[in-house]
């Protein structure tokens, strides 16, 4: 397999729509389901300790140059543990990339086409998604790249044209979350928001073309989607109010839907849509891409592609099985996510972060006791 | 029963038209990977066409982790 590398540029962009992802569409929802019109604030919290996650991703990736991270795992853990953490870890990107076309098909169901099953939204999706894969990570970060000035486009246009709207009392009266709420709400944000970017460790150090200027951009990215995220949250709590967020499944359609200028444009919240697709689109594609390239790295198989469709198929039948409603989906969501994520994106890091740094103590004790240990042999001779 | 054939002729073109490809390549692993997964996949999705409930993956992950998330619901109480 002929290697693939991206610029930091593409790698930018990528992590900005990654971590924009799914959590467009449900974090308003469920963040202010816990801390009410303070979910903001959560939400900026959340932001800036995602900074100190990336830090620990970028410390771990820096540790091992030239590997990704399901290399990685097998390098610092040995083989046998190596692959048993792997293969945990890409049964949990694999079954989030059955949950996102669950997603989108159950949003473009409820939302925009209710007579349409959800099968037929999972499979145009995960066609594309499979192209995507096939033709490799290039074609793909160019994607991005067309994407990404229309996706900002939109965005600005939202917020412009949804502050019409808005009405202060709202947000007020601010700071009343319970601390355990706070943390709830903290939790299940940082939980779709910054974790899964661990999943981009798979491109960083090996598939970037300038590293210190992609992690720069790794930093840049996360917070131009957080930016994003945030505004969002607090537009959501300003127009439609806390208690309205809290109780719809998908509150930045609402949200669309609200925008009337000069009663005139009005209902053009289809092409609002374009953005949540879009993003769900890059995150899609990441967790099906590290799948599959993961298995193959584990099982030692040169050429990825030819997993590609099978994998697909899976996954078109994982998105039908894996929420049989939309409360089941709530609740694993909110409840069970935010700790199975953090087992595997913070513990699992920094249990390899740990192990590398006592291997390289080692390593660099024997180097030092070797050469004394040859002079005292020569002593000994002498 | 129509979805349920649909899928199987799908995946009988898919195993045509690929293992001779990987068989070329005389990557045996590959083969044999390819073979299981496509299996699977089949057997899932002609399990859904056929209406049989398949309990959701996740259902496994909730019932593990429901005790974490006790323990640490009961800690911020």
């Amino acid at each position: 397999m002929e290697k693939e590398i991206i610029s930091s540029r593409q790698f930018t962009i990528v992590t900005f729509l990654y971590s924009i992802g799914t959590a467009i569409l449900i974090i308003p929802s469920s963040i202010t389901g816990a801390a009410k019109q303070d979910a903001w604030i959560a939400a900026s919290i959340g932001v800036l300790l995602s900074l100190l996650v990336l830090k620990l991703f970028l410390t771990l990736a820096n540790q091992t140059p030239s590997l990704n991270f399901i290399e990685a795992n097998e390098k610092i853990l040995g083989r046998f543990f190596g692959k048993i953490t792997a293969i945990c870890f890409l049964i949990m990107t694999f079954l989030s990339a059955g949950e996102l076309l669950y997603f989108i098909g159950i949003f473009m169901k409820t939302e925009v086409m209710p007579e349409t099953p959800t099968l037929a939204f999972a499979l145009l999706f995960s066609i594309l998604i499979m192209y995507a894969a096939y033709l490799g990570i290039e074609t793909f970060a160019r994607s991005a790249e067309i994407l990404f000035p229309l996706f900002i486009f939109i965005f600005i246009f939202f917020v412009i044209s949804i502050t019409p709207q808005i009405t202060f009392e709202n947000i007020q009266p601010l700071l009343e979350a319970t601390k355990a709420s706070m943390f709830y709400s903290i939790a299940r944000f940082m939980s779709i928001f910054s974790f899964p970017l661990i999943v981009l460790l798979m491109l960083y150090p090996t598939g970037v073309n300038v590293q210190p200027s992609a992690q720069k951009g790794l930093y840049i990215g996360a917070i131009l989607g957080g930016i994003v995220l945030v505004t969002l949250i607090v537009l959501s709590i300003l127009v439609l109010g806390p208690e309205n967020t809290a109780s719809r499944t998908f509150p930045s359609y609402a949200l669309a839907q609200r925008i009337s200028i000069g009663n005139f444009l009005q209902r053009i919240e289809i092409i609002m849509a374009f953005m949540w697709i879009t993003s769900i689109y890059i995150r899609t594609f990441m967790y099906f891409y590290t799948t599959v390239v993961g298995l193959a790295q584990i099982l030692k198989i040169k050429d990825h592609r030819p997993l590609i469709i099978p994998m697909g198929i899976i996954v078109i039948g994982l998105s039908q099985i894996v929420h049989p409603d939309i409360v089941h989906s709530t609740n694993y969501n909110n409840e069970i996510w935010p700790i199975f994520s953090f087992i595997f994106t913070i513990l699992l890091p920094i249990l390899l972060l740990i192990v590398v740094v006592i291997r390289n103590r080692k390593s660099k004790a024997q180097k030092n006791e070797t050469p004394q240990q040859e002079t005292e042999d020569d002593n000994q001779k002498v | 029963m129509v979805l349920a054939v649909a899928i199987l002729i799908i995946a009988i073109i898919v195993a045509l038209v690929f293992i001779p490809k990987l068989k070329k390549q005389q990557d045996r692993k590959a083969i044999i990977v390819f073979s299981f997964l496509l299996f699977i996949g089949t057997a899932l999705n002609m399990g859904i066409a056929l209406k049989i409930h398949i309990p959701s993956p996740l259902d496994l992950i909730t019932f593990i982790f429901t005790p974490i998330r006790d323990y640490i619901v009961s800690f911020t109480k």
